[in-house]
C-alpha cells in the first residue's frame, strides 16, 4: 500500500519522446509507491515493451503516454494497444502540452482513462493515477475506515463501532466509492450526479436522498457528520481515518 | 464626407438602448455633421460651378465669332460687297455702267452662284452682274420693298442698296444658301432680360444639384457594402463583399484582403499555440524536478526552499502560457467562444472546489453562495473560458492578498434575464489609481479588439481575459475596490 492507500504492485509504463521527462515521471510513481514502472522513449519501442511483457505474461496494468510523439501520435498508439485482447480494458492517462478542449475530447473518446496537461505538479499526477487505478482495478480487500465505522466496499457491509451492521445499496456504495476515490477532497454535487447518473442536472435532490441515508448508516450522528462532510454550496467530502 | 450614411448611423445609435457592447469592441464613433453647413457649402459650391460654366462659355462664343470675323477676312461678305458696288456703279458718256476696281474684287470674291443686278427708276434693269435668268425682268417699286423685307427674291437671298439718283442695286447668293432672322422686343421689356438669364442660370444650378444629390446617393449606396466590410474588418471579422459595376474589384480586393488577414490571424494562432506546447514540455521537468529537490528530506532547508520557489515560478510561467493561448484563441478565432449550454453553478462550484482542494483554503478560507433561482439556469458560452474567468479571479484575490483574506463567491440572478458571478475579498483592495490602470488597459483591449493591446509596460493578462471572456458572451464584467477589499462582477445573459 502506498500513501494513496493502494497497491503499488501495478506494472506501469511510461511513453514521452522526451527522454527526461519520461523518466521524471517514472522516478515520481516510484517515489509516489509504484515500483514496477517502465519507459518507453516512441511508440514502437512502447508496443514492443507491451508485446514482451505480455510473453512474459506479466502485463502493464497503466499506461501514461504522451499525446505528442514524433512517428506515432498517442492516440494512435492507444488505439494499436487497445485492438489486443489482453489490453482492451488496460486503462490509460494521457500528458499532453496542449489544452484545447478538442484534445481533451479526442482523447477521452478513444478510452482514455484520464487526462493530464503539462506542466503538472507531480502530487497532482500521482493523485490522478491512483484513482485511475482504484476505479480500473477494484480490490477484493477493500476496507474504508471512516470516524464510526469500517466499510468493505466489496461486499458493501458496514460495521459500526457500537458493533451494529448495516447493508449499503448500490447507488449508496457508488456514492461512497466516489468520495472515497477523492477523500479528503470536495467532489462538487455536479462531480458526484456525474459519476452516479451520467448526467449534473436535475439529481440534486436524490442526491440529497442518498446522503441522508448513507449517513444514517455510517455515521453516529447524522445529524453531526464526521465523516461525510457537507461543504456549503459546493459539494461533499469524505473524511477517512487515519 | 458621408453625411446620409452618418446620418443613419447617428439615427441608430439613437434607436438602440445602451446593451453592453459585443464582442470585438468599441470602435471610436464618428462625428456626426451638421447637416444646414454642409447644404450651404454645397449650393455655393454649385453656384460657384455654373457662374465658372457660364464665362467659360461666354469666352468660347467671343473666341468663335472673332474666329468666323477673320477667317471671312479674306473675302467680302455680301453686305460689304452690296455697299462697295452700289456705292461705285458709275455711268459713262456712252450710258454703259461699270463698277471700280475694289467693288469688282469685292463680287469676284463672293461665291460662285452670287450674282448682282441694278434697277433704275423705271423697274428696268440697268446693270447685271452673272444674273440667273429666272431673275431677268421689271421690279416694280412694291417688288421691291417685299425684296427689302424678305430679304429674298424667290429662294435668292438677296441684299439691297438705295443709291442717291434712284435706282437700287441689289446683289444676291446662290438659292437657299441664307437664312434670315430678326428680333423684336418691346424696349422697356428688354430690361427684364438679365432676370430672366439669371433664373435660368438659377435653375441650371438647381438641376445640376440635383444630379449630384441623386448621382452621391447612388455611390454612397454602392459603396455602402465596401464600408459595411471595412467596419468588420475594423472588428477582426471576416469579410466579403460581391459587388456589381464598377466597383467589382474593390470587392474583390477587400474580401483577398481579408482572407488575408484570417491567414495571417491563423497563422499567427497556430504559432502562438505551437510555442506555448513547446513551453510547456520543458517545463513539466522544471517543475517536476523543482518539487523532486523541495521534498527530499537529505537537502538542506534553503536549498529546498529555492527549488519550490522554482516550483512556484514554473507554475506560474504554465499560467502565463495558458493566459497566452486563451489570449490569442479569443483575438484570432474566428468563433472564440464556443457555444454550449454551460450551467455557471457548475463552473463556479468546480472553481471553487478546485481552490480548496488545492489547498489554498488555509490562507483563503472561501465561502460560496449559489442562489437557488439560479442553480439551473444555463448560459450559451465555452465552458473552458468560463472557467477561466473564475480561475483568473480567485487567482487575483490570492496574488493580491499574500497576507491571506477570505473570499466570497457568489452566483444569482441579475436585472433583466442576467446571471451575476461575483468573487469579493476583504483583502487589501486596490487604489483608485490601480482601478483606474486596469479600467485604461480593458478600454484598451477593447477598442482595438485584441487582448494584446493590453500588455503595455503593465503585465499579465487576467483582468483583461475575464473582460475579454465576459464580452465573447455577450455580458459584462465590473469590478469595485472600497480600498478595503476587492469585489469583481460578471454578468451573463441566460441562454
Amino acid at each position: 500500500m502506498n500513501a494513496n492507500g493502494q497497491t503499488t504492485n501495478a506494472r506501469i509504463l511510461v511513453v514521452d519522446d522526451e527522454r527526461q521527462l519520461a523518466d521524471m515521471v517514472a522516478d515520481i510513481l516510484r517515489m509516489a509507491g509504484w515500483m514496477r514502472v517502465d519507459v518507453a522513449n516512441s511508440a514502437p519501442e512502447a508496443l514492443s515493451s507491451i508485446e514482451e511483457a505480455l510473453t512474459q505474461g506479466d502485463e502493464y496494468q497503466l499506461f501514461v503516454l504522451d499525446v505528442m510523439m514524433p512517428d506515432m501520435d498517442g492516440f494512435e498508439l492507444l488505439s494499436r494497444v487497445r485492438s489486443m485482447p489482453a489490453h482492451a480494458k488496460t486503462p490509460a492517462l494521457f500528458l499532453t502540452a496542449r489544452d484545447a478542449p478538442t484534445d481533451r475530447v479526442e482523447g477521452l473518446s478513444l478510452g482514455a482513462d484520464d487526462y493530464v496537461s503539462k506542466p503538472f505538479l507531480p502530487q497532482e499526477l500521482t493523485l490522478r493515477i491512483a484513482a485511475v487505478l482504484r476505479r480500473c482495478y477494484p480490490q477484493a480487500d477493500r476496507a474504508l475506515s471512516l470516524a464510526a465505522c469500517t466499510v468493505d466496499l466489496a461486499s458493501a457491509e458496514v460495521r459500526r463501532t457500537d458493533g451494529t451492521t448495516a447493508q449499503l445499496t448500490a447507488k449508496e456504495l457508488e456514492l461512497l466509492e466516489v468520495l472515497a476515490r477523492n477523500a479528503g477532497r470536495i467532489v462538487t454535487v455536479d462531480g458526484i450526479c456525474e459519476a452516479l447518473w451520467g448526467t449534473t442536472f436535475a439529481y440534486e435532490n436524490s442526491l440529497m436522498a442518498h446522503v441522508r441515508r448513507l449517513r444514517e448508516k455510517i455515521e453516529s450522528d447524522p445529524s453531526h457528520p464526521a465523516s461525510l462532510v457537507t461543504v456549503r454550496g459546493l459539494g461533499y467530502k469524505l473524511v477517512t481515518k487515519g | 464626407m458621408n453625411w446620409s450614411f452618418k446620418q443613419r448611423r447617428a439615427a441608430r445609435r439613437g434607436a438602440t438602448p445602451p446593451v453592453p457592447p459585443a464582442a470585438g469592441g468599441a470602435r471610436t464613433r464618428r462625428k456626426p455633421v451638421n447637416f444646414a453647413n454642409f447644404l450651404t457649402r454645397q449650393v455655393f459650391l454649385f453656384a460657384l460651378v455654373t457662374f465658372v460654366i457660364i464665362v467659360v462659355d461666354l469666352g468660347l462664343t467671343l473666341m468663335f465669332s472673332l474666329y468666323e470675323t477673320y477667317a471671312e477676312n479674306e473675302a467680302y461678305r455680301p453686305n460689304t460687297a452690296t455697299m462697295l458696288v452700289g456705292e461705285s456703279l458709275q455711268q459713262a458718256e456712252d450710258g454703259t455702267w461699270a463698277v471700280s476696281q475694289e467693288a469688282q474684287d469685292a463680287l469676284d470674291s463672293l461665291d460662285s452662284g452670287s450674282w448682282a443686278m441694278l434697277i433704275d427708276g423705271d423697274g428696268e434693269i440697268a446693270w447685271s452682274w452673272r444674273l440667273p435668268e429666272k431673275l431677268n425682268g421689271t421690279y416694280s417699286p412694291s417688288d421691291l420693298m417685299a425684296i427689302s423685307h424678305y430679304n429674298f427674291i424667290d429662294e435668292y437671298p438677296t441684299w439691297l442698296w438705295i443709291r442717291d439718283d434712284g435706282s437700287t442695286l441689289l446683289l444676291g447668293e446662290g438659292p437657299n444658301t441664307y437664312l434670315f432672322y430678326t428680333l423684336q422686343f418691346p424696349t422697356d421689356r428688354l430690361l427684364n432680360y438679365p432676370l430672366y438669364v439669371m433664373l435660368m442660370l438659377l435653375v441650371d444650378a438647381l438641376i445640376l444639384f440635383c444630379m449630384y444629390a441623386f448621382t452621391r446617393r447612388r455611390a454612397q449606396k454602392s459603396v455602402k457594402p465596401v464600408t459595411d466590410a471595412l467596419d468588420a474588418l475594423s472588428r477582426g471579422q471576416a469579410a466579403e463583399v460581391t459587388l456589381s459595376g464598377d466597383l467589382a474589384e474593390i470587392g474583390d480586393r477587400l474580401t483577398d484582403v481579408s482572407r488575408l488577414i484570417e491567414q495571417k490571424d491563423s497563422a499567427r494562432a497556430l504559432w502562438i499555440r505551437g510555442v506555448s506546447h513547446d513551453i510547456r514540455t520543458p517545463l513539466s521537468l522544471v517543475v517536476g524536478q523543482a518539487d523532486a529537490i523541495a521534498r527530499r528530506e537529505d537537502v538542506p532547508a534553503d536549498v529546498r526552499e529555492h527549488a519550490s520557489a522554482i516550483r512556484e515560478q514554473g507554475m506560474k510561467i504554465a499560467a502565463l502560457v495558458t493566459d497566452l493561448n486563451t489570449a490569442a484563441q479569443l483575438d484570432y478565432d474566428a468563433k472564440p467562444a464556443q457555444t454550449e449550454r454551460v450551467s455557471p453553478a457548475r463552473v463556479v462550484r468546480d472553481a471553487c472546489a478546485r481552490h480548496i482542494n488545492e489547498g489554498f483554503d488555509a490562507a483563503y478560507p472561501l465561502t460560496c453562495d449559489i442562489n437557488e433561482s439560479a442553480s439551473e439556469v444555463f448560459v450559451a458560452g465555452d465552458e473552458r473560458l468560463l472557467t477561466r474567468t473564475l480561475d483568473n479571479l480567485l487567482a487575483n484575490a490570492r496574488v493580491h492578498n499574500p497576507q491571506g483574506c477570505t473570499i466570497e463567491v457568489s452566483l444569482a440572478p441579475a436585472q433583466a434575464n442576467m446571471l451575476a458571478i461575483t468573487v469579493a475579498d476583504d483583502g487589501c483592495g486596490a487604489t483608485t489609481q490601480q482601478l483606474e490602470a486596469i479600467r485604461a488597459r480593458i478600454a484598451r483591449a477593447q477598442q482595438t479588439g485584441t487582448v494584446a493591446a493590453a500588455y503595455g509596460e503593465e503585465h499579465g493578462l487576467g483582468l483583461v481575459l475575464v473582460d475579454r471572456i465576459a464580452r465573447a458572451h455577450g455580458g459584462v464584467f465590473t469590478f469595485e475596490s472600497n480600498g478595503e477589499g476587492f469585489s469583481a462582477t460578471i454578468t451573463l445573459p441566460k441562454a
